[in-house]
């Protein structure tokens, strides 16, 4: 039997020498890419045309194809108040949570790109939040954000402000999400920021300080306009993230997912409650496909900017 | 002479603006890591704190008034939290792996070889880099539980992230940025592509392999949409999402959930502290997820 396999490995080796060179290496190349076009054929070019076939459809659980319906889900996406409500919730959040993240992240990274002593604590530390499992993040912050006895409003006392009911009113669940996501994601961001700044050529600062220029003179001559390509970077690639949350918003509200009267619900949660809770597979998937155009608009205006970002480096 | 003395006059003033800005440099850092830590020393605090006692004042802390690790006994007793370890170990690990060697070939591929139709498919794969996950739930949902019937199977929840556009995109570039000469020089010893490539170029590019790599192991652990997808049976369940279902079965005790959730961490923050500075680093070179 080993026999065999060693003969027939030979014989393998033999046949594969005496191919030209090209047509091996271009078997090679099919070969190693055959993995990679199976699985991206089977889960993202195939379920992209399946779902822009569903949307056109009426259809149920049993039979999804029933009758050809044209733009009719997508007529009613439009007049539904409850997509709406999760499209315009998803843009305030990204709106709001991701400018006072950059802000936060660019001023700590300015601040770090200082010679200091402890940059690689400050940078572990800022980081943990990061890599921490978002789901057991957000069952920590259900702690903190809890009314009587949460230690946010413990602090939020101490200064005079009580009773905030973060998870359970209205005007405060899209405020808790933002606040963990600002506090997630601020040293992913310092991280990126700071590998920009080191980038910028020291020399600059030397020249500037010789002139006697202030540090805000620096930033904003300097720092802001050599940073430009980073910063745009960041902001695209962090809206995108923005508009696909859906863990944070599912487990801070785990029984009513979407939050108080919707106050949270955002794209992505309508999207998975729509097609696995209200079982409206065909009208959901054209739900899918109007957000996959907005996220496709937002990711072409980043592949542009990273493109140039790696032209320049 | 004069100018002289205008000259230290200014040099002191510089060291003292120069040495406020540090001292205030250090404040600021320091409350933001703080602020971010904060989370995670409650964590601890209330996970070891006994049911129903209120923490007492310490600074601006909240400490427990004694120890108790019997938390940690009671959670992982009441869920079968040593199952949920194994299938997120086994998931994230079985991912990262096929993710690596799917990445490296892709990213050989396109790096190194010469075949018809090459552009295409590198314009393709690319292309997918444009296409989030979330919003082809469900088709896949579809593909995966009605036709395959992989709902509550391990093939489900690896299979389809085996493959990302931007591990074969990063891989491409740094392969790329390897010179020419080192492929001349080994086909030269008759060494083939394969073996070039195993033994050769991935050497030569470890620190963004590896970064890839733990990056990869994170992103798995963290998978939950899909986990609430295709998990229905408990013994399916990964730590995360058998975290969150632990949180809604146990009630609000919180000195539970904190050491539930201490327990589910602790995996990564181990390694991320192990890894920390090439880490950081690779995230800095490489720039995003």
């Amino acid at each position: 039997m080993g026999n065999i396999v060693f003969l027939a490995l030979r014989l393998l080796r033999l046949v594969w020498a005496r191919i030209p060179e090209k047509i091996r290496e271009a078997l090679l190349g099919y070969g190693l890419l055959f993995p990679v076009l199976l699985i991206l054929g089977a889960f993202v070019f195939w379920p992209l045309l399946e779902d822009l076939a569903l949307s056109l459809f009426h259809g149920n659980l049993g039979n999804l194809f029933k009758e050809f319906a044209g733009v009719a889900n997508y007529k009613d996406l439009l007049d539904d108040p409850v997509f709406r409500k999760a499209i315009t919730n998803t843009a305030i959040y990204a709106a709001v949570s991701v400018p006072i993240t950059m802000m936060l992240a660019l001023s700590l990274a300015v601040l770090l790109n200082s010679k200091i002593r402890l940059q690689g604590f400050f940078q572990t530390s800022f980081f943990l939040s990061y890599i921490t499992p978002t789901i057991a993040a957000v069952v920590v912050w259900r702690w903190i954000y809890e009314r009587d006895h949460g230690l946010l409003n413990y602090y939020l006392g101490l200064i005079g402000v009580h009773g905030i009911d973060w998870l359970n009113s209205p005007e405060f669940a899209l405020p808790a999400v933002i606040i963990f996501s600002i506090w997630k994601y601020v040293g992913y961001q310092v991280v990126l920021f700071l590998a920009g700044l080191q980038h910028i050529d020291k020399q600059l600062y030397e020249a500037s300080q010789v002139d006697g220029a202030s540090a805000w003179a620096r930033f904003r001559d300097i720092t802001w306009p050599l940073l430009a390509p980073t910063t745009f970077f960041v902001l695209l690639v962090s809206v995108i993230e923005a508009f696909k949350v859906f863990d944070v918003v599912y487990a801070l509200f785990p029984s009513r997912p979407g939050g108080p009267l919707r106050s949270a619900l955002t794209a992505i949660v309508y999207l998975f409650q729509t097609a696995f809770e209200g079982f409206r597979l065909n009208y959901a998937a054209a739900a899918a496909f109007v957000i996959f155009v907005i996220i496709f608009i937002l990711t072409i205006l980043q592949r542009r900017v990273f493109e140039r970002r790696i032209y320049y480096e | 002479m004069n100018s002289t003395v205008t000259f230290e006059r200014k040099l002191g003033w510089w060291r003292l603006r120069f040495g406020a800005g540090r001292a205030i440099t250090y404040l600021v850092l320091s409350v933001v890591a703080l602020l971010i830590l904060l989370p995670f020393f409650w964590m601890v605090t209330t996970a070891l704190r006994a049911p129903d006692e209120e923490l007492i004042r310490f600074g601006p802390l909240l400490i427990p008034r004694h120890v108790h690790f019997e938390n940690f006994v009671q959670a992982w007793e009441t869920a079968p939290f040593g199952r949920y370890f194994f299938n997120s170990f086994f998931i994230a690990i079985v991912t990262t792996l096929a993710f690596l060697a799917t990445s490296a070939m892709g990213g050989y591929a396109f790096a190194r070889l010469r075949f018809p139709g090459q552009h295409i498919l590198w314009l393709a794969t690319l292309g997918t880099l444009m296409i989030p996950a979330e919003v082809l739930l469900i088709p896949n949902f579809i593909t995966l539980a009605k036709w395959l019937h992989w709902s509550d199977t391990y093939y489900a929840l690896i299979i389809p992230w085996t493959v990302s556009a931007f591990g074969i995109f990063l891989m491409r570039q740094v392969f790329l940025q390897q010179p020419k000469e080192l492929w001349e020089a080994a086909r030269l010893d008759g060494c083939g592509h394969l073996r070039f490539l195993w033994q050769i170029l991935l050497p030569q590019v470890r620190p963004t392999f590896l970064t890839l790599g733990v990056l990869k192991f994170f992103w798995t652990w963290d998978m939950f949409l899909w986990v609430v997808l295709f998990t229905n049976a408990d013994d399916m369940r990964t730590v995360t999402f058998g975290l969150y279902r632990f949180t809604s079965e146990v009630g609000t005790s919180y000195e539970l959930w904190m050491a539930a959730s201490l327990m589910s961490i602790a995996p990564i923050v181990l390694l991320f502290l192990l890894v920390r500075r090439q880490l950081i680093e690779g995230i800095s070179r490489v720039g995003l997820r």
